[in-house]
């Protein structure tokens, strides 16, 4: 199958690139990585090799290309929603704001005004109550952003 | 017998109003913990401990052990309803726990674990309570040859845990070892494979890919379900299913009790725990039933398996730190920074110096396995109709808060948040091309293990002509590598005896 | 972007600390680059309570663990605010080696260490059972052989480079081998795979009843352990130890520094505090500002010198 070739020639790939960065690590550094990586290329190959030779199964089902695009917007979203909460919002007032987007977005339609204030103050709830405890009372420095 | 008399003593001293209180708060805070997923029972142990300062010795040890003992267990709950091991501990629960959840069953999932985390609690405690000293001397046996063998008689689990191609599940331990080379190396120092990034100097952490891994991919496929009410639907509960769970379970004495050994054996080795213990003790369990090609699809006996042996670990962890006053796991060693604050110095005399703080300990923690139970389950039934009732649109930002909580509290990191969300697109797709996380994760926990073992034995090694047969001329070496060899080539042992053999596709 | 924003809150403090020169009036938070429950975060908590005895705020004891330490560092000398409420223990030989070995993203002299309050050095131990008594003992087993065994906590630490110093100036065969910490290395000793540990005067301390201590790397003996020689007494020049100090960002006003250097200072002449410390097995260093950067500075061409021989060895 193609993309079992594909995968497995990354890994190959991969491990050559350890094995190569090895060359600058002293002995008891470099050692074991190359162990293993010498095991990832031979067990790629010999994956690569028989996979060539049998049909294999049909694997999971395909994702719509709608999914797929709801998909990439939600983990799109979560890395800004990290990098924001970092440096801009701080934990509470970024993690409410990207959670009512999140759940906007996945909700669409379906989803009706009410549900949606309800929502907001469900995250609210447990947005705060998770500061509350991390940084109140466990003194957690949790990301702060400008706002404070 | 003197034990005995403390044993008595300390009864009355865990009834007393402050213990029993911070026992029962131990538990409380220990099911969340575990429960959320990507909060770890080290974790909860480490973000707690500042709070134990000003306690009693006697109170923050029960307070701190009956956490942990709950959030060991409590990370089945997520293990269950979200295939998120709420604990590194809890990975195989997803296993067999999941397909319970979606087949509606995740309230009978929740029992079985409840009563296996009891058995199993109660086994290693008591266990240690009788074997501790002698158990000790065996541990220091294990020397880094052992440690090597271990880590490779570890990876053997995976011919039995990836169903299908046994190869992609070599590869994908394999990969997911060379994950863990990423950092500084733990024996020769050089800083390795960061490719000149600075946040990862400390590695992948252990939390993070787990979260990434397995909960990531279980919100992707949340999206995709998104036009749905809810996740799955719950099959009705019958009237008298706790009972009858109950003494379902207990007629598994056998299950129960291989499970709860292999936790204990493994909890006693300095360095290996629950992690290791309840996948090795699901695949003895596939190995040793009947029927092994029913496991993964949604059993008692692997939720059994599991969940017996990683609460059996607790006890068993506690025999180095209490008698040698060396810490076997994490938040073992997160003990011993309590106990050394409190001015105590962990160790065999401990038990005659200090006997009243032991003892209250050991009972104390007994006590809260049992308590454990009824909280557990009030706690559980509350997340099984929360998790069965809640839209998706709330379940997913819910859960990605959590995800992120847990992997920046680890190490108070932002950078751990983003390699949990790296890993959790890349274990996606990983999975769509037949690389499950199991086999993944059990790399990456046991590559630090292995490689130290074998850089170490390699050093131990110059005492001798040839330096690499250190990994050959010690006993126990022998009997792991024994073993390795067996589950190696157990596929094609089954396969030729036809009493037991079961044709695979 | 960043830096735009780090400029302004420096801007804002250091013109709020000229204003107010009064220092401190809020909450101190005194960051751990190590685990809870670990030895730096233990000595934080003895300190804690006279700390803010002296200072009159309280003091908060965060963590920020990761990478041995690395993390906590690179976010003292590139996102902590300087206006001295936020505080960092640092540790040598740390600080110095792991720019050394390249790949954090901060380099020693930034660290503003303004005081070293502590030391921990490295000290030489057998188990009790052994039939070496004493470091005399150990040179008669050590010589001839191929090679000995000595563990020790990670590479390249205090314990590494006191066991390569120790090679050299006895020539004797040792081989070092890291263990991942003294939680690992005492039952590596104890169940024979090892043959010796250079370890730290903590566990010589904390496990005297199972282990003995043959010699200790200091220019005197130290005073909990009065019946242990020194490695120069027996005529072996090996001096090393690790330091435990703190520090605060860089560009903190000096006026601040001498208040918290003020403190630390008067903290370690606490007779309980020395009692605390010394019975955990920490010895008690005063190393101020200045000195701290002298001996920083002294270190730093020791350090390199001593981590090109590490990576020569192995093979």
């Amino acid at each position: 199958m193609i993309s079992n070739t594909i995968v497995n020639t990354i890994f190959i790939l991969l491990a050559s690139v350890f094995l190569y960065q090895t060359k600058d690590l002293n002995y008891l550094s470099a050692i074991f990585p190359q162990i293993i990586s010498v095991v990832v290329i031979s067990l790629c190959t010999i994956s690569i090799v028989t996979s060539a030779r049998k049909k294999e199964e049909q694997s999971a089902v395909k994702i719509k290309r709608e999914d797929l695009l709801y998909i990439i917007i939600i983990i799109v979203l979560s890395f800004l929603w990290v990098y924001l909460m970092d440096w801009v919002f701080g934990f509470a007032v970024g993690s409410i704001i990207f959670m009512t987007i999140i759940s906007l977005i996945v909700g669409g339609k379906n989803l009706k005004f009410k549900q949606l204030v309800g929502n907001i103050i469900t995250f609210s709830i447990i947005t705060i109550a998770f500061w509350y405890l991390l940084a109140k009372l466990l003194i957690v420095p949790l990301p702060r952003g400008l706002l404070f | 017998m003197a034990s005995l008399q403390y044993l008595l003593k300390a009864i009355p001293q865990i009834l007393s109003a402050k213990i029993f209180f911070l026992m029962i708060g131990g538990v409380g805070v220990g099911l969340v913990i575990g429960a959320l997923p990507g909060m770890s029972a080290t974790m909860g142990v480490a973000l707690f401990l500042p709070l134990t300062y000003w306690m009693t010795p006697a109170e923050s040890l029960v307070f701190l052990g009956s956490l942990y003992m709950a959030a060991i267990f409590g990370g089945s709950f997520s293990a269950i309803l979200l295939r998120t091991p709420g604990t590194p501990s809890n990975i195989g629960t997803t296993f067999d726990g999941y397909p319970m959840a979606k087949q509606g069953k995740g309230w009978e999932a929740i029992l079985i674990a409840t009563y296996s985390s009891l058995y199993g609690g109660l086994f290693g405690m008591i266990c240690f309570l009788i074997f501790a000293p002698m158990l000790a001397r065996i541990a220091l046996r294990f020397g880094p040859p052992e440690y090597f063998w271990l880590g490779i008689f570890g990876l053997t689990v995976i011919s039995s845990l990836s169903r299908g191609n046994t190869l992609k599940g070599f590869i994908g331990g394999f990969i997911g070892m060379m994950i863990s080379f990423v950092g500084v190396a733990p024996i020769g120092g050089n800083v390795r494979f960061t490719f000149g990034s600075a946040h990862l100097i400390s590695g992948f952490g252990l939390i993070p890919a787990l979260v990434g891994l397995f909960c990531i991919p279980e919100v992707i496929n949340m999206i995709v379900q998104r036009g749905q009410k809810q996740l799955f639907l719950e099959a009705k509960v019958e009237k008298g299913t706790m009972l009858r769970t109950f003494v379902e379970v207990m007629k598994r004495q056998i299950d129960l009790l291989r499970a709860s050994v292999i936790g204990f054996i493994i909890g006693v080795l300095p360095g290996a725990g629950g992690n290791i213990a309840n996948l090795v003790s699901y695949s003895e369990a596939m190995r040793a039933s009947k029927h092994p090609e029913k496991f993964g699809t949604g059993i008692p006996e692997g939720v059994i398996a599991t969940e017996a042996s990683n609460n059996a670990t607790v006890g068993g962890g506690f025999v180095p730190l209490m008698t040698l006053g060396v810490p076997g796991t994490p938040v073992d060693a997160i003990l011993y920074g309590a106990l050394l604050i409190q001015g105590l110095r962990p160790g065999a005399e401990l038990f005659t110096t200090r006997a009243d703080v032991v003892y209250t300990f050991i009972v104390g923690v007994i006590a809260a396995t049992l308590v454990m139970v009824p909280l557990g389950l009030l706690f559980g039934r509350g997340m099984t109709k929360i998790v069965y009732k809640i839209p998706i649109h709330v379940l997913v930002p819910v859960i990605l808060l959590l995800t992120m909580i847990g992997s920046y509290c680890v190490q108070n990191n932002i950078s751990d948040v983003y390699t949990m969300l790296i890993l959790g697109v890349l274990g996606y797709v990983l999975r769509r091309f037949g690389f499950e996380a199991g086999p993944i994760t059990l790399g990456l926990i046991l590559g630090p293990i292995a490689e130290t073992g074998f850089t170490q034995a390699l050093l131990m090694g110059r005492r001798l002509d040839y330096p690499w047969a250190i990994f050959f001329i010690r006993p126990i070496s022998w009997v792991l590598i024994a073993l390795s060899v067996l589950f190696l080539l157990w596929p094609l042992i089954r396969r030729q005896s036809p009493s037991v053999g079961v044709d695979r596709k | 972007m960043k830096k735009a924003v780090l400029m302004m809150c420096l801007a804002i403090f250091v013109f709020s600390t000229l204003l107010g020169a009064n220092f401190p009036t809020k909450p101190i938070t005194y960051v751990i680059c190590f685990d809870p429950g670990g030895e730096s975060d233990i000595t934080a908590r003895i300190q804690q309570p006279y700390l803010e005895k002296i200072l009159g705020v309280p003091i908060v004891i965060t963590y920020k663990p990761g990478g041995g330490g690395a993390t906590g560092w690179s976010e003292l000398v590139n996102r902590a605010v300087p206006d001295g409420y936020s505080i960092y223990g640092t540790n040598l030989p740390h600080i110095i080696l792991q720019p050394i070995q390249g790949g954090v993203p901060y380099k020693t002299e930034q660290i503003e260490n303004i005081y070293f309050f502590q030391t921990t050095p490295c000290t030489l131990v057998v188990p009790i059972d052994s039939p070496i008594k004493t470091f005399e003992d150990f040179v008669k087993f050590a010589s001839g052989k191929k090679s000995v065994l000595v563990g020790g906590s990670g590479q390249p630490t205090a314990n590494s480079f006191a066991t390569l110093r120790l090679a050299k100036v006895a020539k004797l065969n040792l081989t070092y081998v890291p263990f991942t910490g003294t939680g690992t290395a005492i039952p590596g000793l104890l169940g024979g795979n090892v043959d010796a540990l250079m370890t730290y005067t903590t566990v010589s301390i904390q496990y005297k009843d199972k282990l003995r201590t043959l010699a200790v790397a200091t220019e005197q003996r130290v005073p909990f352990l009065p019946d242990v020689p020194t490695f120069r007494e027996l005529g072996y020049d090996v001096v090393e130890k690790a330091f435990r100090g703190v520090a605060v960002p860089p560009g903190t006003p000096a006026e601040i520094k001498r208040i918290l250097e003020a403190a630390f200072a008067e903290v370690n002449k606490n007779p309980e505090v020395r009692t605390k410390m010394e019975e955990l097995g920490f010895v008690l260093e005063d190393y101020n500002e200045a000195e701290a950067k002298e001996l920083v500075a002294r270190l730093i061409p020791y350090y390199k010198e001593l981590w090109v021989e590490t990576q020569k060895m192995g093979k």
